[in-house]
């Protein structure tokens, strides 16, 4: 997946990572490169302003972490940043049912 | 310490970003723990150590891309604040106008007030404009510099109208005939704090301004499409998420099939400004003569009098239309294409 695909989509798919539990920066490219087994493909030094924008907005809580051999930044979601993924999930069923449906033919909405 | 080829990385990075002091120590702090970690796995995966720093340095990506990344989410959250300030400032102001003219006993000089009544409207105008291009961009990860510019345009001229009104309202000072009167005590405050808004709005003007220089420094893009794109996409957004999916579907083929119109082509708003100039202004100036007919009543004189007081009324209001769409239209990108400093 070409990189400019992503630009619009990155902080819905760090946040879906997010979600699962606090995680550093490195951590959390390697899980977004391991759950789209490596089709994800982004410059990993650009998903850091991602996440500086996405605690910007209040979707996300930093802090430093000193359990680590180094300083390192920890990402935790906030109840905000859960209720945006939600309506992230629903846009995106809604966008890829539709495509779907051209794709296959048959009208939309279906029922 | 990390290894040499991870400090030229970090070196080159630190000289790319563009950022203040406590985000530049943060992003470098990231980066060089994301490339430790990167490094350690990939000489866990069997490489010598320079191929592994390399390979960690290679998948981090350029050190321009990465500072463009950083100047974008810098540039986009001032260009939002900006919008946020401005907006309460414009709102004020014109709450202070409306307030001043229309329900205070206290009048300024006709000056004043001549000033006040189409500093309003260049302010809620361009006020107006900015904050459609910079709510239909509110989720956006990175807007382009060019329309960042626009925005930041907006709010200049907005708060220039603000700065100008309030201060020839502040030198008038309310003072024919009304010393001492509780109402002009009462508006001189109310400008002074209008004025303080202004200020705080001015600031985060400056801020959005300085990082979208910033920006384009990295990358100078031009806006793309004019202010009828911006205000239908943003209203194409907030149909999607009040409507259900259908009838916003519905409403944009209804909207592309007007757009469509043998009528709607041959008037050709959209690829002629000045027609479109032309209606606004003589929509605005109708506007002004009826509600002042409607507010004063017809003149003493007869019909002939009031149409003849409503006909200078409609001439001066759109003249007014007029000079500003000429004097800032290409300025605030609602008159021709704008155009890239760069490209220029």
């Amino acid at each position: 997946m070409r990189p400019e695909a992503l630009k619009g989509h990155l902080d819905a798919l760090l946040l879906a990572v997010i979600a699962d539990g606090p995680a550093h920066g490195y951590a959390i490219i390697e899980e977004l490169k391991r759950r789209s087994a490596g089709a994800v493909a982004l410059a990993e030094g650009t998903a850091y302003p991602a996440l500086h924008r996405l605690e910007k907005a209040g979707l996300v809580d930093s802090r430093w972490s000193t359990d680590a051999p180094r300083r390192r930044r920890v990402y935790e979601i906030t109840d905000r940043g859960r209720r945006t993924l939600g309506a992230e999930r629903e846009q995106w069923a809604r966008f890829t049912a539709a495509v779907e449906s051209i794709f296959k033919g048959a009208p939309w909405p279906a029922g | 310490m990390a290894g040499r080829v991870i400090e030229e990385h970090l070196a080159e990075l630190a000289a790319a970003l563009t950022v203040p002091p406590r985000v530049r120590r943060r992003a470098l702090l990231e980066a060089r723990d994301h490339l430790l970690c990167a490094a350690e796995q990939h000489r866990g995966a069997g490489l010598g150590d320079d191929e592994a720093q390399a390979a960690a340095v290679r998948d981090h990506g350029p050190p321009a891309l990465v500072a463009q990344r950083y100047a974008e989410a810098l540039a986009h959250g001032a260009a939002q604040l900006a919008t946020v300030v401005g907006l309460a400032a414009v709102i004020a102001f014109a709450a202070l106008a409306g307030v001043a003219t229309q329900l205070s006993p206290v009048h300024a000089s006709g000056l004043a007030d001549a000033i006040a009544w189409f500093a309003v409207q260049i302010a809620l105008t361009c006020a107006g404009l900015s904050t459609v291009r910079a709510l239909r961009h509110r989720r956006d990860p990175a807007v382009p510099s060019g329309k960042l510019r626009l925005i930041n345009r907006g709010w200049a001229v907005a708060l220039g109208a603000v700065v100008v009104s309030l201060g020839a309202t502040l030198a008038d000072g309310y003072s024919d005939g009304a010393a001492g009167s509780p109402w002009r005590t009462a508006l001189i405050v109310a400008a002074a704090a209008t004025a303080v808004a202004a200020a705080v709005a001015l600031a985060g003007l400056v801020l959005s301004a300085r990082r979208t220089r910033e920006l384009a420094g990295h990358a100078d893009e031009p806006a793309g499409g004019d202010a009828l794109d911006d205000l239908r996409a943003l209203a194409l957004s907030a149909a999607g998420r009040v409507l259900p999916a259908g009838a916003t579907a519905r409403a944009e083929a209804a909207a592309t099939r007007i757009a469509a119109h043998r009528a709607v082509r041959a008037v050709a708003l959209r690829s002629h400004p000045w027609r479109f100039c032309a209606l606004v202004a003589l929509a605005a100036g109708a506007t002004v003569a009826a509600t002042h007919v409607a507010g004063e009543g017809p003149a003493t004189q007869g019909l002939l009098a009031t149409v003849a007081v409503a006909a200078v009324l409609v001439a001066i209001e759109a003249a007014a239309i007029a000079a500003c769409f000429a004097l800032l239209g290409s300025f605030l990108g609602i008159r021709g294409g704008y155009r890239s400093p760069r490209s220029a």
